[in-house]
């Protein structure tokens, strides 16, 4: 929350002095985030639903984001679970297997896969969509937001770690990260591709040490790796990779 | 005066007459010294200006003479390689550099002497550099092949070194070639081996030292002992010891990857200070053998693994008591203390001072049995207590009821040894254990030497006589593996034999009447911990089966046993033992299995220590420390070091500092 950027800041200062200090920081870039940043719509959003400091949008929201959280709900917890969660997918038009679903689950901060708790789904509310239709149309904006911004990619991939891995496990399933790395990288980088190749051999969990740093791998040789420092603080699964690049120039294309 | 109007106009002439007279003299021919003496001299003499008092003679004669050397043997030394080998023509060169040196003291100032020198090895050797470094391998080649130091080859070699020794860098070339042929010729002299060192690891050490030996003549003699060459070979050995095998057919490499040098040189360390009927080698002998393994052993990297595997054998020798004696263990611990330090030697010294602790202990624990009379059940013991940590034992992989026969012995000694040292604990390490027991049911009675294991099973049979395997296994409480390989032993050796059938013959065969297998003594080693126990070694020396093929003994936990009453042998004393040996290929494995985890160990304790002392490093800063601190036990491959940082990380200790490339920080 604190790591906003300087524009951002100015933003919740300037939606703040409109809408009255009341609002707290927090629901401030709550409102700010769920109207794309754009202080006049979420302004607009905030006196059209009555003026009420503590909620960027209407708090009769909240009432409806919760029966339709009850309409997908399990019976034995207070969580969706997968059936849940799929039957909400397919009303949402989203596909399970596609990065679209994964971007709306960071969104929502959701800790374990296949899952919302109460309070995970509850961010619609926040986030100013209540209905099934106007959740659909929010997902286009969070898409955008992922793609086009390396800040929130890079806080959105890290994310992703956590949250493909199995509860109580410090590391990801090599299958599960090989999974992640197509769906989020692969068509940026094309290296992507033989990096998961190379993984097929691999049985070991990946640290997110290594999650970590092949992001920034990618970022800094994604295109070409000839000048690619072995001597760097790289992980050595990244430097054997590398090693496994140089030896087999042919499959590069 | 003289300079001006009578020189000047002569100058031209006078010097060419001079330097036709040199140029004669260096044709062969003799020549009227003094009339190239005097002039040069008058020309010394006309130093008039008080601030260039020889600027007349240089610009007049020196250069001039100095120009003529150069063009007089440029095509002199040219014409010479053509037609000669090079060898030829360092005696040649040294020939013609002596009488030049000695023509230039002669005709030219003593000023001119440095310049003199400069332009013939100029002349001599700078022009023709390449052809004179390229004869240094052949002739170093030449030299080894020819041992004697005063060879053809090793005359030539010296003169060669002696002349590019005058050209600053010369040898830079010379000196990766020298290397690069030091490691080919050592590598090859070891390939030549083969698989022999795998059995006699003596020949290893001294196919090292050997070539060793060639190299160092080589630079002593031909190279002048220069200390430039000294680090090539050091440098060279370090890379033949530390090579792994190239051709890895050998079955013996294939157990690990690790370079086979510090296994050979701990086996090595162990056929010498072994005890064996065979060669026992005098004391300044087995001193000299010391001092060649040390010699190998400064070169060795992998320091930690010869430390494992040495500790292994020297374990085994004290244990067993095989050591040829404790002064030989103890000069070669100290050697290895000298050369790695106190710390690489303090578990081996522990291990050492443990064995005269137990003869201590022994010692008083069978003066309270006589003070106090102490009844400790008529049977003779030796105990060694052996410090847990120490040693690298582990503790016994199965459980074990020890016979009645020793429970007293045990109890006493349980007693009396915690009376002596409160608080520490005994662990009993019966598979380290062995004893004899004297049969008493035999025409001629014999002294069986058996394991710990083998030792209860036959005193069972004091309390009946016919037992079942399954029977034996509940009653000594041994795991069904190495119940099995203990009593097939016992039946191999034809102490005990098999029940004919099942049903009536077991009843019938308790007829004969309980034989007293009265055992009259029986003598005990026990190993114990002083606090969790810890396993591993048995007696390595097997039993080798005789000629005869057995037919093979089928057990199964049915099987019913009886004590053979016609047990005969030549021999009073009769060794069982032999069942005890556990795998040696497994047991390698396992070391060299403890070695990575160690090493891995090691590492990330270092980069812990570096980094909870400077809080922030940068990756390749640490790499290089870690790398300083290992050195003395092993080289790190950079790799394993990045390995070590990242469970690091991954357990939380480090992390990489947000927006600084290649810089970690210690968390706390």
């Amino acid at each position: 929350m604190n790591r906003l950027r300087k524009a951002e800041k100015a933003k919740v200062a300037e939606y703040r002095d409109v809408v009255g200090a009341a609002v707290t920081a927090r629901d401030a870039m709550t409102a700010l985030e769920a109207h794309g940043w754009d202080v006049q719509t979420a302004v607009n959003a905030f006196f059209s639903a009555g003026g009420q400091a503590g909620a960027g949008v209407a708090s009769g929201d909240r009432a409806v984001v919760e029966a339709l959280f009850e309409q997908y709900k399990d019976d034995g917890c207070d969580s969706m679970l997968l059936e849940g969660v799929l039957a909400w997918c397919n009303d949402m038009e989203l596909d399970p297997m596609k990065r679209p679903l994964l971007i709306v689950c960071h969104k929502l901060q959701a800790a374990v896969m296949c899952e919302f708790t109460r309070e995970e789904f509850m961010r619609w509310a926040e986030l100013g969509a209540d209905s099934i239709d106007a959740m659909k149309a929010a997902v286009p904006t969070f898409v955008a937001q992922v793609d086009s911004d390396a800040t929130i990619f890079a806080d959105f991939y890290a994310w992703v770690f956590d949250f493909s891995k199995e509860p109580g496990r410090r590391s990801l399933s090599a299958e599960s990260a090989r999974f992640m790395w197509s769906l989020l990288l692969a068509d940026k980088f094309p290296i992507v591709d033989r990096w998961v190749k190379f993984l097929e051999n691999h049985t070991r969990d990946i640290t997110k040490d290594t999650w970590l740093l092949f992001l920034d791998f990618v970022n800094t040789y994604g295109t070409d790796v000839t000048d690619y420092d072995d001597d760097g603080a790289w992980p050595v699964l990244i430097d054997e990779f590398v090693e496994y690049c140089n030896a087999n120039p042919a499959a590069a294309s | 005066m003289w300079r001006d109007k009578v020189l000047a106009p002569l100058k031209d002439r006078l010097v060419y007459a001079i330097l036709e007279q040199v140029r004669k003299e260096r044709d062969g021919e003799a020549i009227e010294r003094e009339l190239v003496v005097k002039p040069i001299e008058s020309m010394v003499k006309l130093g008039l200006e008080r601030n260039k008092p020889l600027a007349v003679y240089s610009e007049t004669i020196e250069l001039p003479y100095i120009a003529a050397l150069h063009e007089y043997y440029a095509a002199e030394t040219t014409n010479f390689l053509a037609q000669n080998a090079v060898p030829d023509y360092y005696s040649h060169a040294e020939t013609r550099m002596a009488e030049e040196s000695a023509r230039a003291v002669l005709f030219l100032d003593t000023s001119s002497e440095p310049r003199v020198t400069a332009a013939l090895t100029d002349i001599f050797v700078t022009a023709h550099l390449p052809a004179l470094q390229g004869e240094v391998i052949p002739l170093v080649a030449a030299m080894v092949a020819d041992s004697s130091s005063e060879s053809h080859a090793a005359k030539a070699l010296a003169r060669g070194y002696a002349l590019l020794a005058r050209v600053p860098g010369a040898f830079d070339s010379v000196q990766d070639a020298l290397g690069a042929f030091v490691v080919e010729r050592g590598l090859a002299a070891l390939d030549k081996l083969g698989d022999e060192p795998a059995s006699n690891p003596r020949k290893y050490v001294e196919a090292l030292l050997e070539h060793y030996a060639a190299f160092r003549t080589v630079v002593d003699t031909a190279f002048a002992g220069s200390g430039q060459f000294s680090l090539v070979l050091d440098k060279a050995m370090r890379e033949i010891v530390n090579a792994k095998p190239k051709t890895n057919a050998g079955s013996s490499g294939g157990a690990s990857s690790l370079p086979p040098a510090a296994e050979l040189l701990a086996k090595y360390c162990d056929m010498v200070l072994r005890k064996s009927s065979k060669s026992q080698l005098e004391d300044a002998e087995l001193s000299k053998v010391l001092d060649s393994v040390m010699e190998v052993f400064q070169y060795l990297e992998d320091k930690d693994v010869f430390q494992k595997f040495y500790s292994q054998m020297l374990a085994k020798r004290l244990i067993q008591s095989l050591s040829v004696s404790d002064d030989a263990e103890s000069a070669m611990i100290s050697r290895l203390k000298k050369a790695a330090g106190y710390e690489y030697t303090s578990k081996l010294q522990k291990m050492f001072q443990d064995m005269t602790l137990s003869d201590e202990l022994n010692a008083s624990f069978a003066t309270a049995v006589e003070k106090t009379g102490m009844d400790i059940g008529g049977v003779a013991f030796s105990f060694k207590v052996l410090t847990k940590g120490s040693w690298p034992l582990s503790s016994p992989s199965t459980p074990f009821v020890q016979p009645p026969e020793l429970d007293k012995l045990i109890k006493r000694f349980e007693a009396f040894y915690k009376n002596q040292h409160s608080g520490r604990e005994l662990f009993w390490l019966p598979e380290l254990t062995k004893g004899e027991l004297r049969t008493a049911y035999l025409a001629k009675n014999h002294d069986l030497i058996v394991t710990n294991y083998q030792m209860a099973i036959l005193c069972l049979f004091n309390r009946g006589t016919v037992f079942s395997v399954a029977e034996i296994g509940k009653l000594v409480g041994l795991e069904s593996k190495v119940l099995m390989r203990n009593v097939a032993s016992l039946v191999k050796v034809k102490l005990l034999s098999l029940v004919a059938d099942a049903g009536d013959t077991a009843v019938s065969q308790a007829e004969p009447k309980a034989e007293a297998k009265a055992k009259t003594e029986a003598k005990t080693e026990a190993e114990t911990d002083d606090a969790a126990a810890s396993s591993s070694a048995k007696p390595s020396k097997g039993k080798k089966g005789k000629g005869k093929k057995r037919a093979p003994i089928k057990l199964n936990s049915s099987t019913k046993l009886e004590v053979n009453l016609n047990f005969s042998n030549k021999r009073i004393r009769v060794k069982v033992l032999s069942s005890l040996i556990r795998d040696s290929t497994e047991e390698r494995a396992a070391t060299v299995r403890g070695v990575s985890e160690e090493r891995m160990f090691f590492l990330q304790a270092a980069v812990v220590r570096l980094m909870k002392a400077r809080k922030k490093m940068a990756h390749s800063v640490l790499v290089g420390e870690v790398c300083e601190i290992a050195a003395a036990r092993f080289k790190p491959r950079v790799a394993l070091i990045k390995k070590a940082i990242e469970q690091l990380i991954d357990k939380g200790y480090l992390a990489r500092v947000q927006g600084e490339k290649g810089m970690y920080e210690y968390l706390a």
